[in-house]
């Protein structure tokens, strides 16, 4: 297995995943939409609601909005010591008051614990106008994405096959640089010149429109272009590094149980 | 109200919604959209196509 | 997570694997394939959301569990590799 990282940023990220099964690499992928923990709005008390939002529409706004949280200080409400009643350890209250006119925006909500804030605080909740008022206290959980998309760590995952592209005996006539939707082919002197192979989407626009037969388009079953974003409730690296200790921990509870089979 | 997330990908868009409604009274909509980081065009159409109703909505509140 | 033994003889076994996806399952499958005492390997979900996967395996005549026991390993071996690449490359 190796691992070349194109881009890594706070939110995204993008890697070349080589010597691995189709599968892990779709397990992967699974992982980061569904497996990983984060923390959500999952129910919103409502003290005062006089704005053009109904409490219904509001509280799943609330929901939606992601909140920067370091997960592994919270558990699971169904697995936590206090039964699911609500404690600090599986819990935390969000208030927000305000009083109209304004837009009233994300940043705007008081979290009791300092470490939990919303991760984007210029997402608007709902635009207040004269004489209009909302007060909500809202309470987050631990929650996955299997069981609502507000709880989903990455955003937009994917993998593609790494295209090999292979450009054999060729007369320069130029018509695949020109048929290339994402102009990865370029004319240096008597070749034609490859300049970035992981942005091909593997379309063989190339190989049908050359004439000698040039061009061979295929790709390794073995080796993945992975790309995934946060939407910024943890940190791309730790996301993928979350993913995989998931289906680890899976398969470690298998193996558990298994033992006790015999 | 501008959707929290993209209805196709769960991405953040609203986050960029205020700058991007006062950014397109002079620049062109899509190289703002571009200059914000909204790649996907799933992204894009939540921004490009929404209309605002709450002015239309509040007098009846 | 649970299992359920539905089917078991000497060389074939069915159980099924509640609360997981395809997830694990997959994984699981392709690592069982890699050992060449698994004759067949496969897993079935019969509603993609209410029902839970069934996994089938059938050996040479090795022991069903313990070869369901080796993949498992394989598959934490796998993600632990993963970890380390990555939480390497990612410092540099």
């Amino acid at each position: 297995m190796d691992i070349d990282i194109i881009e890594l940023s706070e939110r995204k990220a993008r890697f070349v995943l080589s010597g691995v099964s189709a599968s892990f690499a779709n397990a992967l992928r699974r992982s980061t939409l569904a497996e990983v923990p984060v923390l959500a709005i999952d129910d919103v008390n409502i003290y005062d609601n006089t704005s053009v939002l109904f409490d219904e529409q509001l509280a799943l706004r609330l929901g939606l909005i992601p909140l920067k949280a370091n997960a592994k200080n919270y558990n699971y409400p169904e697995e936590c010591s206090c039964g699911g009643l609500g404690c600090a350890s599986c819990q935390v209250s969000l208030t927000l008051s305000a009083e109209g006119p304004k837009i009233v925006h994300a940043g705007d909500m008081v979290s009791t614990d300092p470490d939990v804030r919303p991760a984007d605080s210029s997402i608007p909740i709902v635009e207040l106008k004269e004489k209009h008022k909302v007060v909500v206290e809202a309470v987050a959980r631990l929650g996955t994405g299997r069981k609502h998309s507000k709880w989903q760590a990455g955003v937009a995952g994917g993998y593609k096959n790494m295209p090999i592209l292979i450009i054999g005996d060729c007369d320069t006539c130029g018509k695949c640089v020109e048929v290339c939707p994402r102009k990865i082919l370029k004319l240096e002197g008597n070749r034609v010149k490859v300049t970035e192979i992981i942005e091909c989407s593997l379309c063989k626009l190339c190989e049908k429109t050359c004439d000698m037969n040039a061009i061979k388009v295929s790709d390794d079953p073995e080796s993945f272009v992975m790309t995934f974003e946060t939407s910024g409730n943890i940190t791309a690296s730790e996301l993928a590094i979350e993913a995989a200790g998931s289906i680890k921990k899976r398969a470690g509870q298998l193996v558990e149980i298994l033992e006790t089979l015999g | 109200m501008i959707p929290v997330r993209c209805f196709s990908c769960g991405n953040v868009i609203s986050s960029v919604w205020d700058e991007y409604k006062k950014r397109i009274q002079t620049e062109d909509p899509g190289k703002v959209l571009d200059d914000l980081g909204v790649e996907r065009y799933c992204c894009r159409r939540m921004l490009l196509t929404h209309v605002e109703l709450v002015d239309l909505l509040a007098p009846y509140q | 997570m649970e299992l359920t033994i539905v089917n078991k003889t000497e060389n074939e076994i069915s159980i099924k694997v509640v609360g997981e996806t395809h997830t694990l399952l997959n994984t699981l499958k392709t690592a069982l394939l890699n050992n060449k005492h698994v004759e067949i390997a496969s897993y079935d979900i019969k509603h993609t959301t209410i029902s839970d996967p069934i996994l089938f395996v059938r050996t040479d005549g090795a022991d069903p569990i313990a070869i369901i026991k080796k993949a498992a390993n394989e598959v934490i071996k796998e993600c632990d590799e993963f970890i380390e690449i990555f939480t390497k490359k990612a410092k540099d």
